[in-house]
């Protein structure tokens, strides 16, 4: 060994040294990505699981204080997450049916949204991706059609388009209705569809869902602020699709009521008793509401006694208020006073709802506002449920049909 | 000695070989411990990427966790619940939501914050195009679980309800819900950071189109002259800040995009790639201690390579503007701005439809073309009360190319009528383009068993047409 060293030049040395170091750096670099991938691995699950509990437990907290809305959206996460995760299942069955009370609404709490793909760039082969994807045309499982038809064009944009093209437009028009008619994502199914109509005209019958989609949420839009508009709106489709909801899960049905009650309430601190009387009415007469019942009285009596375009005055003595989506600023929900009446009233000039033309500077002091749980109702119409498979009132021609003139 | 006379002689005693193998030894040990520990850091990201989760440790304030600049040592490395985003697919569009905290929150620093900036970035690495939208904090909309309220407030709502995905995961569905595009990852931006990378850049250049009063963190509010300028960090910031113009938050939104193209343009500049490669480890350093997003190193950086590949024309700009929302009060006096869901739409469709990339169709060719090519079996029923029609009309559709299997009477009707049976998009198109049909009476039953692919009932309006056709 050492006879070997004693040939070495201080060229061999620093080049031997170089070598030795170029080597150990690599293998310092590889060795060091790789342990730290495991670290940062290891700490991801540990990180998980902890928000997982912490989820779960918040969830089963939101479900006992009657915010299912909220509860729900834990639990949702939770069961992605870990679909085995214990007794998860059932908390969001038993959500989604207090939300769904006492109507039935074909909602899944099968954990379907665990499909959601992989990061990792699919490596597959286009044949082995375009046969999965013909699989899931198969299935019917639009969702995951879109996602690995997106991932087989990331590979091979033109392969096979004929039947890619039609794949994909299947893919996004039931994918699309089924996020407007089944999970709530209004905005996001007329997306789809609006992918859709870059391929063909939007059939007639998801042009109807498109439509209860955009009426939906321009009510939505309105909501709170302009509640005369979201009662316009939601009365159309409280009766042609009562069972439309967005991603807080409430239902059309629900909405119209509400904003009844709001504008209600808007017509009251105007003094138009008499015009808010009906709008309570006509919200009772969806869901009898005992807690605005004193309301309703209230304003009745004001109707009767001509107290119209008078606003009340503060007292001690507080009537009950419609119960409202106020914000409390707290987890614990409470039938906020959306307006304090009192039996005397003296009059004051009518208060106007502010649209301006021109921008303001707002005030800036945000304050938590959990959702009301909302039960939805049936109301007397004969609840929508379309599926996916729903066709439009055309008559199927008959193939067999006898030619009675020259075709 | 000369040096290369040096290198060709041998060590001259044992003490010497020994020492340099020692030397040797020593700087093997050193090299592979700083690597390894330096690859290893790099790999766990320990410093910029933030839980993506809202829970919090116990006993941690919500000031320590989310405000901007802080960054706790014993942070985890990012979580990333795929429910609540969709992962991106490495290839096709992404879609990124910028966020940059209110400062106002920031400061007071007892509690989770608002949102002061809000922009939607979106780039299409297929058909190289990319698209910023800009969203006006005071938007009016529905916040999932919760009431409606301003848009910035959605962050503060996850952070403050610890929400799965916390406020970023709140932010992320809220603007799903408002404008139904799918967001794969979010950055919140610090204000130091900021300011500190925009220095280290030299500054941006602007051109500010007029004259504007902008109030620094740190200073005294200065007023800028309408003329193309570079801004120091601190000025950039203010200027991307300043809401006291006529446009208020929705100037705002433009000039804030201004500053993003300045960055682009700053880190473009073949002038200045090599000052960029010897401050890349600070650069490096101000977006991993200022910037809180789920994405991955190696998903910042494919990102980032993709980003400067698009030429600056093909890249769309838009802001929720007055034209997409109306001004309105909420009953306890908040000045909000009321969106109008179909001029958003439409804007959303600009910026996100300009390129369908791999949602599109990629059949080559005209409508024409694509029918033939789609090769679908059609049915024509003649419905109407001309006779022949159907005959006529196979030999018309046949000269085309298409596939016209059967030809027979149906049940009469004043309109012409597609079905659709298998789903088949560019015949339909061609159908619907041929016989003029409105979409209304364009239906599709899908059923994959179906013998016949289409079937065409010939109405009245196509028969009185057909026969005033020379």
């Amino acid at each position: 060994m050492m006879k070997y060293l004693q040939k070495l030049t201080w060229l061999h040395w620093l080049l031997l040294g170089f070598f030795v170091l170029i080597l150990t750096g690599t293998m310092a670099l590889a060795f060091g990505y790789v342990s730290g991938n495991r670290e940062r691995d290891t700490n991801l699950a540990v990180a998980l699981e902890t928000d997982i509990q912490t989820q779960y437990d918040l969830g089963l907290q939101d479900f006992n204080a009657g915010n299912y809305a909220l509860a729900r959206q834990r639990f949702d996460y939770v069961l992605q997450q870990d679909p085995n995760y214990p007794g998860v299942v059932d908390m969001l069955s038993e959500t989604l049916l207090r939300m769904a009370e006492p109507t039935t609404v074909p909602v899944s709490a099968t954990p379907a949204s665990t499909a959601t793909p992989s990061p990792t760039p699919d490596t597959r082969q286009a044949d082995e991706i375009f046969a999965s994807a013909e699989s899931q045309l198969n299935n019917q499982d639009w969702k995951t059609l879109v996602q690995t038809i997106a991932a087989l064009r990331n590979i091979d944009p033109q392969y096979r388009a004929v039947e890619v093209d039609r794949m994909l437009y299947l893919g996004l028009l039931f994918s699309g209705i089924d996020k407007i008619m089944n999970e709530g994502d209004l905005e996001g199914g007329v997306y789809d569809l609006a992918l859709v109509e870059r391929f063909a005209p939007l059939d007639s019958q998801a042009q109807i869902y498109q439509e209860w989609a955009r009426l939906y949420q321009i009510g939505v839009s309105f909501w709170g602020v302009l509640p005369e508009k979201s009662v316009e709106y939601f009365s159309q489709l409280a009766s042609a699709a009562p069972y439309l909801r967005d991603l807080s899960g409430i239902y059309a049905s629900d909405r119209y009521r509400l904003a009844l009650l709001q504008y209600g309430d808007r017509l009251a601190q105007m003094g138009e008793w008499c015009l808010a009387v009906e709008q309570y009415n006509l919200a009772q007469s969806l869901k009898d509401d005992q807690a605005v019942q004193p309301t309703v009285t209230f304003a009745d009596d004001q109707c009767a006694s001509g107290g119209d375009s008078e606003e009340p005055e503060e007292t001690e003595e507080m009537v009950t208020i419609t119960p409202s989506l106020e914000i409390t600023g707290t987890l614990t929900l409470t039938p906020t006073p959306g307006l304090i009446v009192t039996e005397e009233v003296t009059p004051t000039p009518t208060q106007e709802i502010i649209v301006t033309p021109t921008p303001s500077e707002a005030t800036l002091e945000p304050t938590p506002a959990p959702t009301e749980p909302v039960e939805p109702t049936p109301i007397p119409t004969e609840p929508v449920e379309p599926t996916p498979q729903d066709t439009a009132a055309v008559d199927n021609p008959d193939p067999t049909a006898t030619p009675e003139t020259s075709p | 000695m000369k040096p290369l006379q040096f290198l060709r002689a041998t060590p001259k005693s044992n003490a010497q070989r020994l020492v340099m193998l020692a030397a040797l030894l020593i700087l093997v040990v050193l090299v592979f411990v700083g690597l390894f520990v330096f690859a290893n850091r790099l790999a766990n990201s320990p410093s910029g990427f933030l839980p993506f989760s809202g829970v919090r440790e116990e006993g941690e304030t919500a000031s320590e966790a989310e405000l901007p600049g802080v960054i706790a040592e014993n942070i985890e490395p990012a979580v990333v619940p795929e429910g609540i985003v969709t992962p991106w697919d490495g290839t096709g569009r992404v879609t990124v939501l910028v966020m940059g905290l209110d400062y106002r929150d920031w400061s007071a620093g007892d509690g989770p914050s608002r949102t002061d900036t809000m922009m939607l970035l979106t780039l299409d690495p297929l058909q190289n195009t990319a698209g910023m939208l800009s969203i006006p904090r005071d938007l009016w909309v529905s916040i999932p679980g919760f009431e409606n309220g301003r848009i910035n407030t959605a962050y503060f709502l996850g952070e403050a309800y610890q929400m799965p995905g916390g406020g970023p995961g709140m932010a992320i569905k809220t603007v799903e819900g408002l404008l139904g595009v799918e967001i794969n990852y979010y950055a919140q931006v610090d204000f130091g950071a900021f300011t500190r990378f925009i220095d280290e850049l030299g500054g941006v250049k602007i051109d500010v189109p007029d004259r504007i009063k902008i109030d620094p963190i740190v200073g005294d509010p200065i007023r800028l002259k309408a003329e193309r300028q570079v801004l120091n960090g601190e000025l950039a910031l203010a200027y991307a800040r300043a809401r006291n113009t006529k446009g208020g938050d929705l100037d705002r939104a433009l000039r804030q995009q201004q500053v993003i193209f300045g960055i682009r343009e700053r880190l473009l500049d073949p002038e200045n790639l090599s000052t960029l490669i010897s401050k890349a480890p600070v650069l490096y350093n101000e977006i991993a201690s200022g910037v809180q997003t789920n994405m991955s190193l190696d998903e910042l950086i494919k990102l980032a390579l993709l980003a400067q590949k698009v030429p600056e024309e093909n890249i769309t700009r838009e802001a929720i503007s007055a034209q997409e929302v109306s001004f309105a009060d909420t009953p306890d006096g908040q000045a909000v701005l009321v969106p109008s869901p179909e001029r958003i739409r439409q804007l959303r469709d600009e910026v996100f439809l300009a390129s369908t990339g791999t949602l599109g169709p990629l059949l080559p060719g005209t409508s024409q073309e694509r029918m033939v090519a789609e090769s679908a079996q059609i049915r024509v029923l003649n419905g109407s009360q001309f006779d022949g029609l159907a005959s006529r009309t196979q030999a018309a559709l046949q000269a085309d190319g298409a596939n016209i299997i059967e030809i027979s009477n149906g049940e009469s009707t004043a309109v012409t009528r597609i079905l659709d049976y298998t789903g088949n998009p560019h015949t339909a198109q061609y159908l619907a383009e041929f016989f003029g049909v409105d979409p209304i009476y364009y239906t599709l039953e899908y059923d994959p068993n179906s013998p016949v692919d289409l079937v065409v009932i010939l109405g009245d309006d196509w028969g009185l047409k057909e026969s005033q056709t020379p």
